[in-house]
């Protein structure tokens, strides 16, 4: 199988800035693009530089952009790629961090949001076992961390989200997957301090793009963020934007079966929180004048008792 | 002397599972450590062990028995002092892991699960689902980071210092900025994993290099029982990426072409569940003989069923997919053995402590010794967890007692220098063409079956390798990054290792666990139940023996 690499390569010391160059190369059929790669800089140009170690998903050092996705270069396949229609592999560095040298990145940043959430366990002493018992903990205990104990650390979804791109403060997928893991553990104290940490750290930041989704270990940190954020509502930390605007929403269309938008963001800003109403008040009325304001007083739909059943039935969901 | 302002109490290299929990103890004593890795940790290897960790934690098992069973896995040739000390903190460490917060597999009713795995005599493997090394690297991970524990994240060692017997410290090379650094430590712990790239299509990171190992060498501490090198019987074909024991352990059979169970002819009584050493023999014997399928035999999972395959082996059935194209719910997986563990290492004793003060090892790199001719899976993430605490608080201890002793500056000097030759280098030879070389080589002449002639010729081909070696090139001379120079230190280290490997496997004239030999097929206990002890000469490797550590458990016929 013939396949063209087309890679962005940058050396310090050499380039005043990044360039492409073209390689072609000639790979047996269910090669990856790490096989790919490992084979360019042993026989074509040994200066190459990217990072990789165990070749089968497990370590996280191999992520890089291909065809505009991050990816696990070892485990994806060139014809992968070729049945997503590209003709070449065009291959840059992760997004959001600082380049070293060709496809290596710095990946300070994305340590530093690991650390931020504390990411070990902090279980009430009083409560730990005898040095030769465990603690007790059911299968079903175990199952809402599940997921986020597979997290490799690779920082695929760290380059391809787009609020940690534009947000250097949002703490980033990862993390909060992590962060996760902790505040589902029955063995942790801290559950509520962990809570309002989080939000501090933008848990309510994400913006729901879901390229975190496209994991590959099947991760979710989509989903862990969206039960973090349900979590700390359910803890009282409500105080805050992101728990505002999830509890009007909810109200509204469970009042009316519909989104009253005006309210929506008086709700989200805080009805007593008069500095803010004022910052919005004047945007508001622009839209008011441009006819670009929903009228507060909206019809409830047809059949509100089936909105409320939907509650109803999502809210027992929930609970078990 | 020089003093680049670097120093620590005590100087962990490599950041595995036995690194960081070294790390971990020695701060707890209260002392002031940093950990050097060439990766990232959580890039460490440890991350990629499968199946799980053998504890007698069940109420019907005893660490005698998992002491038992690990001593008679090793052929005895496992130090059998040391191997109590692995089987009976075993229990003790694993809890010790789980109140860190390693989230094991659970039964029904809370407890820590087991399962059942090779050569054991009751069902005593903890795991989480089958990435066990993953999470236990996670959280001893979290532990370093909240003991705050200073980490040299990529930064390369190519020489430990050492002195009148005395460890000095490290040079350490920045791979983000090209400099080198001189460490002073008084105590250096080296966790620097095992040296599987020395064969070909290995089980291993392509990190997994031996450097540790082959810098201690050089520096003068002796390597022990090279010759032991555990074939993993269930890898796959393509690339040698393992496929775990705990898919046997759950039950998965191990066919022939003829879709016969053929373990029992082997094995009568543990069949697919013998040690690892019996399991690759088996099927090296029956694809020699003509019923394997395509160089293969099948791992077959179906009948345990998908529900149990996505709950307990969720991982390599996607590594069967990605990587076999087949999805074991469905069909039997082609596997073979292949290149995974080296039970030698640097020679310390039971405190981790080598021949030369202040210089200690632990996990794969070291020999001290409980895996003996042959590990039992399960034991090499305890003996990480174990042997890193014991490591860490014998070079805590150590370091309490001493001062920093001074670091030459002809030892920066000297790495300076060597680098500078290398780039200055018009030499014809490179790198990939001479590690391939060698790992065909190693491959072809020191395989699962061994013979005098064989090895010969491997040895004579490792030693031309070497001799080629001194015309090696390299294409890039930048600073920042240079990963073109870090692989051919790393060939340099995998060239001595395998020589060493080569020269212990042709002297002993026995066929003990992992080291079977077609022309000497029995064990000797009288002349052989020794340690093969390699001292670096001009000349190559020289061989001594030392007696092992005997106790309870007398040399006995091995079956399963």
């Amino acid at each position: 199988m013939k396949s063209t690499f087309l890679i962005q390569r940058y050396v310090p010391e050499r380039d005043s800035a990044p360039h492409f160059e073209r390689y072609e190369l000639d790979l047996w059929d269910e090669a990856t693009i790490l096989d790919g790669l490992l084979m360019l800089k042993d026989k074509h140009d040994d200066s190459l530089t990217f990072r990789r170690a165990c070749r089968h998903a497990i370590c996280g050092s191999c992520s890089m952009v291909v065809n505009g996705y991050t990816k696990l270069v070892c485990k994806t396949p060139i014809s992968q790629e070729v049945r997503r229609g590209h003709t070449e592999l065009r291959i840059t560095p992760m997004r959001t961090m600082r380049v070293v040298k060709d496809l290596v990145v710095d990946m300070a940043p994305f340590w530093k949001h690991f650390r931020d959430v504390e990411p070990w366990l902090q279980p009430d002493p009083k409560k730990e076992p005898a040095a030769d018992q465990e603690y007790r903990v059911t299968p079903q205990q175990l199952a809402p961390s599940r997921k986020d104990l597979n997290c490799i650390l690779c920082a695929v979804c760290f380059s391809d989200c787009g609020v940690t791109e534009v947000d250097s403060h949002f703490a980033g997928p990862p993390a909060l997957a992590k962060a996760h893991r902790f505040v589902t553990d029955p063995r942790d104290s801290k559950r509520k301090e962990r809570l309002q940490k989080l939000v501090d750290l933008g848990l309510w930041d994400c913006a729901h793009a879901y390229n975190c989704m496209e994991c590959p270990k099947h991760v979710d940190p989509a989903h862990a963020i969206a039960d973090l954020r349900r979590l700390s509502i359910e803890a009282g930390i409500t105080n805050n934007i992101g728990a505002r605007h999830s509890q009007a929403f909810t109200k509204s269309v469970g009042r009316s079966g519909r989104l009253d938008e005006t309210r929506l963001v008086l709700e989200t800003v805080g009805v007593t929180n008069i500095t803010g109403q004022m910052k919005i008040g004047p945007q508001g009325l622009r839209m008011l004048l441009k006819g670009k304001m929903p009228l507060p007083m909206i019809h409830k739909v047809d059949n509100p008792k089936e909105v409320r059943r939907i509650y109803d039935a999502v809210g027992t969901k929930d609970e078990q | 002397m020089v003093n680049s302002g670097l120093q620590h109490d005590v100087l962990v290299v490599g950041a595995g599972l036995a690194g960081m929990r070294a790390a971990v103890a020695a701060k707890q004593a209260g002392l002031d450590v940093a950990i050097v890795s060439k990766v990232h940790p959580m890039r460490s290897h440890s991350g990629a062990a499968q199946g799980g960790i053998n504890a007698a934690v069940a109420k019907d098992d005893s660490w005698e028995n998992h002491w038992f069973d690990t001593v008679k896995g090793s052929d005895y040739l496992a130090d059998q002092d040391a191997a109590r000390i692995l089987t009976e903190q075993a229990p003790e460490n694993i809890f010790e892991l789980e109140h860190m917060g390693c989230l094991f597999s659970r039964w029904q009713d809370g407890r820590i699960a087991t399962r059942p795995f090779g050569g054991a005599g009751f069902p005593r493997t903890c795991f989480v689902a089958d990435i066990t090394g993953h999470v236990i690297l996670q959280t001893v991970y979290e532990q370093c980071l909240k003991n705050e524990v200073k980490v040299y994240e990529e930064f390369f060692v190519p020489s430990l210092i050492v002195e009148d017997n005395v460890c000095r410290g490290v040079i350490a090379l920045d791979l983000a900025s090209g400099e080198f650094f001189p460490i002073r430590a008084k105590a250096v712990v080296f966790a620097t994993g095992g040296s599987g790239r020395v064969f070909f299509k290995s089980t291993n990171s392509l990190i997994s290099t031996g450097d540790g190992v082959a810098i201690a060498y050089r520096a003068g501490a002796p390597a022990e029982d090279m010759e032991f090198i555990q074939f993993h019987p269930t890898t796959l074909a393509a690339n040698g990426v393992l496929i775990t024991e705990g898919a046997r352990g759950e039950g998965a059979y191990l066919l022939n072409s003829e879709g016969e169970r053929f373990m029992f002819r082997y094995a009568p009584s543990k069949g697919e569940l013998a040690s690892r050493d019996v399991v690759s023999r088996a099927e090296w014997t029956e694809i020699l003989e003509g019923r394997g399928v395509n160089g293969c035999v099948m791992l077959d999972l179906r009948h345990l069923g998908k529900a149990r395959i996505e709950e307990r082996l969720p991982q390599i059935r996607e590594l069967a997919i990605d990587f076999a194209g087949v999805d074991p719910i469905d069909a039997p997986v082609p596997i073979k053995p292949g290149a995974h563990y080296t039970m030698g290492g640097i020679r310390v004793d039971s405190a981790c402590a080598s021949p030369i003060q202040g210089f200690f090892a632990a996990g794969e790199c070291a020999a001290v010794s409980v895996h003996g001719a042959n590990r039992l899976g399960g034991n090499s993430l305890l003996e990480t967890v174990v042997f890193g605490r014991v490591a860490g608080r014998s070079a805590a201890a150590y370091a309490k007692d001493h001062d920093f002793a001074p670091l030459p500056a002809s030892a920066l000097q000297a790495q300076e220098e060597r680098r500078r030759v290398l780039f200055a280098s018009s030499g014809k030879e490179r790198v990939h063409v001479l590690r391939d070389a060698m790992q065909a080589a190693m491959n072809e002449h020191f395989h699962i079956f061994r013979d005098k002639i064989n090895m010969e010729q491997g040895l004579a081909k490792i030693r031309d390798l070497r001799g080629r070696f001194g015309d090696i090139a390299i294409g890039d001379h930048t600073m920042v990054y240079n990963t073109a120079l870090t692989e051919a230190y790393e060939l340099d280290a995998m060239l001595d290792l395998a020589e060493i490997i080569a020269v212990s496997a042709l002297a002993r004239t026995e066929s003990r666990g992992a080291h079977a030999r077609t022309d000497y097929k029995d064990r000797d206990d009288k002349k052989w139940l020794m340690h093969t002890v390699a001292h670096p000469t001009p000349a190559g490797p020289k061989l001594s023996y030392q007696p092992v550590t005997m106790g309870k458990f007398e040399p006995m016929e091995r079956v399963y």
